[in-house]
């Protein structure tokens, strides 16, 4: 069975291994010894120090419990802009309007700001190229909601992900290239690349003052807030649990910040905690994300196999043993599509 | 014989005609009868008034043909802008964004609107009909102001500024306007131009980008017309910066032309005029030298300036002229000589 785990100590060459997959372009996640060993050292901290710190990485593997093979990882950032400063573009309006002249032009602005600081924010994610099939990609990416659900006090009020902006085949950012090359004079990829490890340098190097975006060439302008071809699945599926592009954009490519309050994501409205319990069910026709609800122990996964009734909810043996669920334990379930799907 | 003198409600026609001839060119020269008008009157009733500190007083004078009568050109000053309304300007600022981790030092000059010429005295619209518009003119009909200006110091600010028109494409578009303002007001430079001259200028602080402007931001035509005048007033900028008018980074927010600055005392027109003493050559008498001079009666409101040869220790100037500066033997003169090394080609036309 395919679960979802909080990061080990010994994951450090599978994570290794899934980083060399990503290829580059990839920032949260490079191919690099140290860069690796300070992932696995956040990740390890935040589920085992009680309570974690403000803005713990709760960082997940994917784990094929039938082989123990890691496929695949993804992170929470419980708070973000407290340490590093958070960056990205707020999306204003400012309307110059003259009655006497029967002139209005309602003008869109670029402000830098901090606005998400304290949010928690989706990150990390990447699944190995082999397991992208069934209910993977589905479960790797919304496990986490069923964390936030379980473990709300550990998070902020508001969820942000950062969607990867739109570049064109060369892999050239019409954003950057209009907006962020003049103030860097560096590439794209080197500043991406950097910002990863400080933010220091945007503070440094950004404009401060409010960029008019139609003074932008028309490429930069019509690429706000444009996702990724590559990135618009991962979109559709958060969009479909609720989140929505607010009026932020990614500094360096323009690509758009998604945004909800965490208690109105579809996943943690539709969960409920059950006591469990272990016998045969039979199978329903819509896939269900189930969890444990230690923050040491989380796991998490997706069966069929469940039946539910007031307060208790029936898993097989082999789900419950893959998921480390004892009968009479507290466990999260939730349907892992927003709409019933037919098979 | 040429003369200059301020102008007066008969010229209004005059006027007219000169503001149909330069075409919009001029910003504060609008072919709008009602604002010409008043600009006379503004003139007439600013030189009757007793003047001890600038205010919103304004000066025009005009250029005309003693013996045809006809007016060839016109300039003005104004004794202290942005009273009755703000007056705009972009300042050049740079501002550094560093990283030393980085190794990245960029130099960023962004533009900001600002009233920092608020308060200055100004000169402006200067305008000549081409036929006439030489280089001996051109400084005739700009100097002849700093003459008034200097019998008259207290009715002028402590610093003096002026504009330049910016550059315009083959099409006479301002690549500034067509890259910046457009966005903002929606119409034609000359349009805007035009709302400025007859000022109704609450629009541009309705209207204007409120935040400071990155110029790397701005498309390439537009980055290069930053402070530079049109070409073909290079001559005029080089006769101001002559007279110790200096660029500061300050431009028109219109067409990004420059604005250009002195403190009013260091003009030099002002402080190399003398006074002397006239004397009338006989007629018939040959001239007395052949310096080519400047000569202005001491008048404010039948102030009037010619253009002459002669000495300009002992001014002697014919009977005809004196008639013309209303001036008679022993009158106390405003003299000051024309050379420059600009006027080496005197005769040759400021558009050849």
């Amino acid at each position: 069975m395919i679960i979802v785990r909080p990061v080990r100590r010994d994951d450090h060459n599978a994570l290794r291994e899934l980083a060399r997959k990503t290829g580059p372009g990839f920032t949260s996640m490079q191919d690099d010894d140290k860069h690796v060993e300070g992932m696995i050292n956040a990740g390890v901290a935040a589920f085992e120090c009680s309570p974690p710190p403000a803005d713990a990485y709760f960082l997940f593997m994917m784990e094929d419990t039938e082989t123990g093979k890691v496929v695949g990882t993804c992170a929470i950032h419980a708070a973000i802009g407290l340490h590093d400063v958070w960056y990205s573009f707020h999306l204003g309006t400012t309307v110059h309007a003259s009655r006497e002249l029967d002139v209005y032009s309602a003008l869109q602005t670029l402000t830098l700001s901090n606005d998400q600081t304290g949010c928690s924010e989706l990150c990390t994610l990447f699944l190995d190229p082999e397991y992208r099939h069934s209910l993977n990609g589905h479960l790797l990416s919304k496990s986490r909601l069923l964390f936030l659900a379980q473990f709300p006090h550990l998070c902020g009020e508001t969820l942000v992900a950062e969607m990867r902006g739109y570049s064109d085949e060369n892999g050239v950012s019409p954003f950057w290239e209009g907006l962020g090359r003049h103030f860097f004079s560096i590439d794209f990829t080197r500043a991406d690349q950097l910002s990863a490890r400080n933010k220091v340098f945007i503070a440094e190097l950004m404009p401060k003052h409010a960029i008019y975006t139609n003074l932008l060439p028309e490429a930069a302008r019509e690429v706000i807030g444009r996702t990724h071809d590559a990135t618009l699945p991962a979109r559709k599926l958060l969009e479909s649990e609720g989140m929505r592009h607010s009026r932020y954009v990614d500094i360096f490519d323009g690509g758009p910040i998604l945004e909800a309050p965490v208690s109105s994501l579809r996943a943690v409205r539709d969960s409920r905690s059950y006591k469990a319990r272990i016998e045969e069910v039979s199978a329903q026709d819509q896939p269900y994300m189930v969890s444990s609800t230690e923050l040491a122990n989380f796991r998490c996964g997706t069966t069929y196999n469940i039946a539910l009734d007031d307060d208790a909810a029936s898993l097989d043996a082999k789900t419950a043993a893959a998921l480390n669920i004892r009968a009479g334990d507290s466990v999260r379930i939730a349907p892992l599509f927003a709409e019933r799907r037919t098979q | 014989m040429l003369i200059i003198r301020p102008v007066d409600f008969p010229d209004l026609p005059a006027l007219e005609r000169l503001a149909i001839t330069s075409r919009g060119g001029i910003t504060t020269l609008p072919a709008n009868r009602e604002y010409l008008g008043q600009l006379i009157g503004q003139t007439q009733n600013s030189l009757r008034k007793k003047v001890a500190l600038p205010g919103g007083e304004s000066y025009h004078f005009v250029m005309q043909d003693s013996d045809s009568g006809e007016i060839l050109g016109i300039s003005g000053l104004e004794a202290c802008i942005g009273l009755d309304s703000p007056f705009y300007s972009y300042r050049i600022d740079e501002v550094v964004h560093a990283s030393g981790e980085l190794q990245i030092h960029n130099r960023i000059p962004s533009l900001h609107l600002c009233h920092d010429y608020n308060g200055t005295s100004r000169l402006c619209t200067r305008y000549l009909v081409p036929e006439s518009d030489t280089l001996v003119n051109a400084h005739f009909l700009s100097r002849a102001r700093m003459l008034f200006m200097a019998k008259h110091p207290q009715r002028f600010a402590r610093r003096t500024v002026v504009e330049l028109q910016g550059m315009v494409d083959e099409q006479g578009r301002s690549p500034f306007w067509e890259s910046l303002g457009r966005h903002f007001f929606g119409m034609d430079l000359s349009q805007a131009d035009y709302l400025t001259g007859i000022n109704r200028k609450t629009f541009i602080a309705e209207l204007m980008p409120r935040y400071p402007l990155y110029v790397p931001l701005l498309n390439e035509s537009a980055r290069n017309a930053i402070g530079q005048p049109r070409p073909d007033i290079e001559p005029v900028m080089d006769l101001l910066e002559d007279e110790g008018f200096e660029y500061r980074g300050y431009i028109d927010i219109f067409d990004a032309g420059p604005t250009l600055e002195v403190r009013t005392d260091s003009i030099r027109s002002i402080w190399q005029s003398q006074n002397r003493t006239l004397q009338i050559r006989p007629d018939g008498a040959p001239a007395s030298g052949d310096r080519q001079m400047m000569l202005s009666n001491n008048g404010t409101g039948d102030f009037r300036v010619l253009l002459t040869r002669g000495n300009l220790e002992q001014p002697q100037i014919s009977s005809s002229e004196a008639e013309q500066l209303l001036l008679h033997e022993g009158d106390s003169v405003r003299v000051l000589a024309l050379d420059t090394d600009d006027l080496a080609k005197s005769d040759s036309h400021l558009h050849p």
